[in-house]
């Protein structure tokens, strides 16, 4: 049996990889990825302490989370779908309007 | 526990063993020249009737969008699909409990699916 | 042992492709690395006794978010754009505390979170074991999720179906 500690190690290196993305990126698609990836790193840290501490909670919470995340994923792509629309750019520095 | 995935992992391997080995014997063996034509997408067909960079229109990406948020509502059914047979053989209470969770759960999406029909989305004219 | 070889292959592959993501300039190849970055992520999970996950890992990540990513990717044509590079001053602010906050967790999780080994009974988490405790302890969360995906059809599509009076017959969107 692997110690628990390697995949919360592992989970941390993702996580800080996410964070890299979305502080230096630019490309909103980019940054939105990157989010998925920290929520993936979370999601490994709660299956890890579900087998640690046998209990199954963890895992139905990676279910909603991943019920979450699909759910973001539809309505932040069609944020971003309806920003390029009208600004032609994905750049989240031109997202600067309240509205247009 | 872990072990019966062997198989899953020894047929990833031969995938990946293939992949590369006719990959790369494409590249040995064959004669390497490099003209437009032969970078065209369909090769030696009919030439490109238009350029691919242009505006599509977003039914294709609210498709795709529906076919998500679908996903998601089948894959909250497969553990009630497990659970639902032995919870039925328990006690009838426990079945229709079951039952009529999983009811609301589907007409609550079956709201959104009326909606999806009512806004045409799924119309292509 | 032969488990331990497959954690630091998997565990490899991600972070490598992980920072594929991050670094990587075109989107597309962006989306494709997390796709692989998930599916190592996949193989932890039956390495944690949770093959029910995994498979929802491939299904859900992998297969549908990711798809609708690459979508979108190529619906907009992405590909061809030329990314604005940030600032330098940010850019390596960025590395240097996403590096120190990385460095800083691995060693406080090296020191600290030495757990104890084996469990005294196998961890069971098939579809069964969490399709019983789900119906019985989360009943009311899964009645939420149904409300959530809903909010997120009408949300999606109120955002995108805006541009129904400027198409013509062809379906093609006219600006």
């Amino acid at each position: 049996m692997i110690p628990t500690q390697w995949f919360l190690i592992l989970s941390a290196i993702l996580f800080s990889i996410g964070v890299c993305g979305v502080l230096t990126r630019k490309n909103g698609i980019t940054i939105f990825m990157s989010i998925e990836l920290m929520v993936n790193a979370v999601n490994l840290t709660f299956i890890a302490y579900a087998r640690q501490f046998d209990q199954l909670h963890g895992l139905i919470f990676v279910f909603f989370i991943m019920a979450i995340a699909a759910a973001e994923a539809a309505v932040g792509l069609a944020i971003f779908i309806s920003m390029y629309h009208h600004k032609d750019s994905i750049d989240v520095d031109d997202a600067n309007l309240m509205h247009w | 526990m872990t072990h019966s995935y062997l198989p899953i992992l020894i047929m990833l391997a031969i995938a990946a063993v293939f992949g590369a080995t006719f990959l790369s014997l494409n590249w040995v063996v064959g004669r390497h020249q490099r003209n437009p034509s032969k970078l065209d997408p369909y090769e030696s067909g009919v030439p490109l009737l238009d350029v691919n960079r242009k505006r599509v229109n977003v039914r294709f990406y609210q498709i795709a969008m529906l076919f998500i948020i679908f996903d998601i509502e089948a894959a909250f059914l497969y553990p009630w699909a497990v659970i639902y047979r032995e919870g039925a053989l328990s006690s009838r209470a426990t079945a229709m409990f079951l039952f009529t969770e999983m009811l609301v759960f589907i007409l609550l999406l079956g709201v959104g699916y009326v909606y999806v029909w009512k806004k045409k989305a799924f119309d292509w004219k | 042992m032969f488990e331990y070889l497959i954690f630091f292959f998997f565990a490899a592959v991600a972070v490598i492709f992980a920072l594929v993501v991050i670094l990587h300039r075109n989107p597309v190849v962006g989306a494709l690395s997390l796709v692989v970055s998930f599916f190592a992520l996949a193989v932890m999970y039956v390495l944690l006794d949770a093959p029910f996950m995994a498979a929802l890992q491939i299904i859900v990540y992998s297969g549908a978010i990711m798809v609708l990513f690459l979508f979108v990717i190529m619906l907009l044509n992405l590909q061809h754009e030329k990314e604005p590079s940030t600032r330098p001053v940010q850019q390596w602010l960025g590395y240097l505390t996403s590096s120190a906050f990385a460095i800083s967790l691995v060693y406080y999780l090296g020191k600290y979170a030495v757990m104890s080994g084996a469990l005294p009974v196998p961890f069971i988490a098939d579809a069964r074991a969490i399709g019983r405790r789900m119906f019985e302890a989360y009943i009311f969360p899964f009645e939420a999720v149904s409300i959530l995906l809903l909010a997120a059809i009408v949300g999606a599509l109120m955002l995108t179906g805006r541009s129904e009076q400027r198409e013509n017959t062809s379906g093609e969107v006219i600006r």
